[in-house]
């Protein structure tokens, strides 16, 4: 059952702007949907569905037109702070700094996020182990590989050991070796109890990881629930179909 | 404000700064050099200057039936400066200082640390050759002569000035001592400008372009004055009179500055300016990488993530680009200090100042709000841009507005104790001009902090709301426009090809010979710049013409208020007029100047009326109110487009006097096609206000001496006219609302 104590709450979220060249753009419209304690919930959506608009309102990074999104029952709108305390956000938008090395940044931004100071160095030992980055950890950014890029990426986004992970269209731009690595960190990090938040355009990573999904298309979620809810709803079995299948039954 | 935060972020930012060789170069090594480097540069010049002095030898001829008596005179005053101590010679009888003062200060400004004593003039170490010269204009031409002495005598002089009074009544108003070599650039010293009939004269022609030829020529008309009145104390003395009558009452200027005070006024002239230009070349590589680069990067997003607040990461911001700025204004405090106080430099006289530590410290109080300023507006630019680029584009026209507030210190005559105290900027630079001479008004230096610290809190509170936009934090839409290009991309290029046209406009006239005058300068912006730029916008865009000259039709009562507008908006200018000569007082010689070059009194009416008028009517209309505010209306807010359009069309009328009453007009003419979205009214008004106001001018019309309540009857009508056009409004399409928060605008 739905309630407000979810530690991912959404409720008629929506997001319009205004843009030079288009005018009044409606990026999402009234979605909601939760995410329950430890489970992988995708959002599924060809590019410009409104996935990362979504994404961007529940890290507080845009403000919600209208409705209720709240993150560990903090809502994101009044209590933007407390929100980002409890999420760690990753997407291939959010880049490191290139000065810095990958030491430097992961504890950086654990401290940033109010992580304890005394915890902070074995914090990031930690992390540095499980990631494999011991070697190049002195090194800065600008000098690493862009796999290096992206383990140091999400090791930033667990410092602070968020209990919720937002995972924006995480394997774009990446090579096979690269997304399967990254699809195994997701699937550790739930088992770890980790609640993720995860947008993809890709159905194959979708139906891989997630336990739920919602398919949204120009800014409405068109249905969600697990990939079986879904098959028995559309009668079709691959995502591929699923999929295609909401989207001529909204056209 | 957690400062836990703001520190963990500040030690994160200078961590960065300190590891990009840009900004360490740019912003410490780059100050912490160029002062010293500039001294060190005035010394050696200064040496190297002194040094050509002593061993120059200067060419010059003598030609004339007077040449021999006019060689025994230079070789009496020869013989006198080389021989003792010469005597008091500041009775210039040339009567321009300038000319026969201190040769050392002829590149200087204009009355500007003149010598305390004239009477070591002609003392100097000079040697002059004579050489023979059978065409002495080719010789001064060519550079074998450095000037040539025309010695007439006094029968020869009688005659030319027979021939020259004919010439005279011919061409009235031609009473000065140009000759027909004036016209070349070749200035004439005589040594006396009124003459009794019979009396020798001597003209000394030179090349005020060479250095050499001045300094040499009136190096030498200083010993021939100086023997010349040797010649007349003895003669007199010889007839029995004991006392020369030019020392009836002795006259002498006695200059009570110390020379070190003296120094402090020209140098304190420049000092804003080089700071300020340090500062902002400085911290803007600071502010750029800060924000916009971050933005560009994509780590400002990261950053957003983080359990920091908005207004945390601003104040860190804020604090590292302040940091960079205080570091350049301490470094040169502390060179002031170190090159100057310390006297670590051996500097010419002119450059020798005396910097107590206590002027050091009141200079660097003083510029620490100039320095929250700047790092202020930076950070706003920076906030504000998506990208380095866009950073870039808006800096230029900050840095040149900050480099015109930086010069109010060289105007001559402005004092703390005005209304420049309030101006931001302005106020410090003409703060430091007085310091550097000693003179620390207290209260108006309070006053003018107050005015800076005011401006930089503005400014602080603007960046930070600048970072809750969220149009300019996400990245995603950020190069759809410049994928689409074309009429998408143009408002963002709108203010580069402005800034582009006022750069030709600016530039043009001083490179261009044509364009020397203000009828070609005239003709080269009306055509050349504003309707070629408008039509290759339109090209280059591929714009609706119609939509980017807004060709609407309006309703007939729009004329109506037009027509009101016309005399109403010039006498209200007038207040305006009045209010802006407060701060830039209004030159009359220049507005002389503009009116008889422009306007010759021969000039057929409607020959005037076709070129002052009708002309910029309709070809600055298509520019400013066609393209310019085509360009801009989706980007600004009503009220801010107005006032930048306004803003940009007074830029664009060079001469600082004139920017703010042609601001106002634009002000004025852009609501006109705010409020009726075409752009026919406003070539009615503009053409209409000049046509008025040329009328006025040509019939010697001056409202300035009318009684104040008869402009003040000119309000209503002019308020009247603008309630007119709004309730006949049919506002120019697509504005953007006039408050946030409709139409779902991102910024709510």
């Amino acid at each position: 059952m739905t309630t407000v104590n979810d530690p991912v709450f959404v409720k008629d979220l929506t997001k319009t702007y205004y843009d030079e060249s288009r005018g009044s753009v409606h990026a999402v419209r009234q979605i909601g949907f939760t995410c329950n304690p430890g489970e992988i919930f995708g959002l599924l959506g060809a590019n410009g569905a409104g996935k990362t608009t979504t994404l961007r309102m529940l890290t507080t990074i845009l403000k919600p037109s209208a409705g209720t999104a709240k993150i560990m029952g903090y809502d994101v709108a009044e209590e933007p702070v407390k929100v980002r305390r409890h999420v760690g956000f990753y997407s291939a938008t959010t880049a490191l700094y290139p000065r810095l090395t990958a030491r430097e940044t992961i504890e950086f931004f654990a401290r940033i996020n109010g992580y304890d100071a005394s915890r902070t160095p074995a914090r990031v030992d930690e992390l540095v182990e499980r990631f494999g980055i011991e070697e190049y950890a002195r090194a800065r950014i600008d000098k690493l590989s862009s796999g290096m890029k992206q383990k140091v990426a999400i090791a930033r986004t667990l410092a602070h050991d968020p209990p919720i992970l937002v995972f924006d269209e995480p394997t774009v731009g990446l090579d096979v070796l690269n997304a399967l690595e990254m699809q195994a960190i997701l699937t550790e990090l739930k088992a770890q109890g980790k609640t993720i938040l995860f947008s993809t355009h890709i159905m194959s990573e979708a139906e891989k990881l997630c336990d739920r999904i919602a398919i949204i298309h120009e800014g409405r979620i068109l249905a969600s629930g697990t990939l079986e809810a879904l098959r028995e709803r559309t009668g079709a079995h691959y995502l591929e179909d699923i999929f295609v299948s909401f989207i001529q039954e909204a056209a | 404000m957690n400062r836990a935060t703001i520190g963990l972020l500040y030690r994160n930012e200078m961590r960065m700064l300190l590891r990009d060789r840009r900004t360490v170069v740019l912003s410490i090594l780059l100050p912490l050099l160029v002062l010293p480097a500039i001294l060190f540069g005035f010394k050696f010049m200064n040496e190297w200057r002194q040094e050509q002095q002593d061993t120059t030898t200067y060419r010059y001829a003598v030609v004339g039936a007077y040449a021999d008596s006019v060689r025994a005179l230079i070789a009496r005053g020869e013989t006198r400066a080389a021989g003792g101590p010469a005597e008091n010679v500041d009775l210039v009888e040339n009567g321009d200082p300038a000319e026969t003062g201190d040769p050392a200060e002829d590149g200087g400004p204009a009355g500007n640390a003149e010598p305390a004593d004239t009477g070591d003039d002609d003392r100097q170490p000079a040697s002059f050759l004579e050489v023979e010269a059978a065409m002495p204009d080719s010789s001064l031409e060519a550079g074998d002569l450095d000037f040539y002495l025309e010695a007439l005598t006094g029968s020869e002089a009688d005659s030319l000035d027979l021939a020259r009074a004919a010439a005279d009544t011919a061409e009235t108003g031609d009473g000065d001592d140009t000759t027909e070599h004036g016209e070349e650039a070749v200035v004439e010293v005589t040594v006396a400008d009124e003459r009794y009939p019979g009396v020798p004269v001597v003209r000394v022609y030179y090349r005020a372009n060479r250095d050499d030829s001045r300094r040499g020529s009136a190096l030498l008309v200083d010993r021939m004055m100086d023997a010349r009145k040797q010649d007349r104390a003895e003669a007199l003395r010889e007839s029995g009179l004991e006392t020369d009558p030019d020392e009836a009452i002795r006259l002498s200027r006695v200059d009570v500055a110390t020379p070190a005070q003296a120094a402090g006024f020209y140098f304190g002239r420049l000092l804003p300016l080089l700071l300020v230009f340090l500062t902002l070349t400085g911290a803007s590589v600071a502010a750029m990488d800060s924000v916009a680069g971050e933005k560009e990067r994509g780590s400002l997003e990261t950053l957003l993530t983080t359990s920091v607040r908005r207004i945390e990461i601003i104040a860190a911001k804020q604090l590292t680009i302040l940091s960079v700025a205080l570091f350049i204004t301490l470094a040169q405090a502390g060179n002031l200090f170190v090159y100057l106080g310390l006297g670590f430099i051996d500097l010419p006289a002119e450059m020798d100042i005396d910097v107590s530590p206590v002027a050091v410290l009141v200079l660097f109080v003083m510029y620490i709000p100039v320095a929250i300023v700047v790092s202020s507006l930076l950070l706003l630019i920076s906030a504000y841009a998506k990208t380095y680029k866009e950073t870039q584009l808006y800096l230029l026209p900050v840095f040149l507005g900050l480099m015109v507030l930086t010069a109010a210190g060289l105007l001559p005559a402005v004092s703390l104790r005005s209304l420049i105290a309030v101006v931001p900027v302005a106020n410090v630079s003409v703060a430091v001009r007085e310091i550097m001479v000693g003179h620390y008004d207290i209260p108006m230096l309070l006053v003018a902090s107050a005015s800076m610290l005011l401006a930089a809190f503005l400014m602080l509170r603007w960046s930070s709301r600048m970072l809750d936009n969220e149009r300019l934090v996400t990245a995603q839409d950020m190069d759809e426009a410049d994928l689409a290009g074309g009429a998408a991309l143009f408002p963002k290029r709108v203010l580069l090809w402005f800034l582009g046209m006022w750069a030709i406009v600016i530039i043009a006239p001083s490179n261009i010979d044509a364009l020397t005058r203000l009828e070609g300068q005239w003709a080269f912006n009306m055509f050349g710049v504003f309707f070629l730029g408008s039509l290759l916008m339109i090209q280059v865009h591929r714009l609706d013409w119609r939509q980017a000259l807004a060709i609407r039709p309006v309703r007939p009562q729009v004329w109506l208020a037009v027509l009101l507008l016309v005399p109403s908006t010039l006498l209200t200018g007038i207040f305006v007029v009045g209010l802006s000569s407060v701060f830039l007082p209004f030159p009359e010689e220049l507005l002389e100047q503009f009116a008889s070059e422009l306007l010759p009194d021969d000039f057929p009416l409607w020959q005037i009326m076709l070129m002052m008028a009708l002309t910029p009517g309709i070809v600055e209309e298509m520019a400013f109110r066609g393209l310019l505010l085509h360009g801009l209306h989706r980007r600004l807010r009503p009220v801010v487009l107005i006032l930048v359009v306004g803003i940009i069309f007074g830029l664009f009328h060079q001469a600082l006097f004139r920017i703010i009453p042609t601001t106002y007009l634009g002000v004025v003419i852009t609501t006109v096609a705010v409020l009726t979205g075409s752009i026919f009214p406003c070539m009615l008004l503009h053409a209409g206000n000049n046509a008025f106001a040329f009328l006025l001018y040509r019939y010697g019309v001056e409202i300035e001496t009318w009684p104040p309540e008869l402009l003040l009857l000119n309000v209503p009508v002019f308020v009247f006219a603008l309630y007119l056009l709004y309730r006949y409004r049919t506002p120019y399409p697509g504005l953007l609302p006039f408050r946030k928060g409709v139409r779902g605008d991102p910024a709510d």
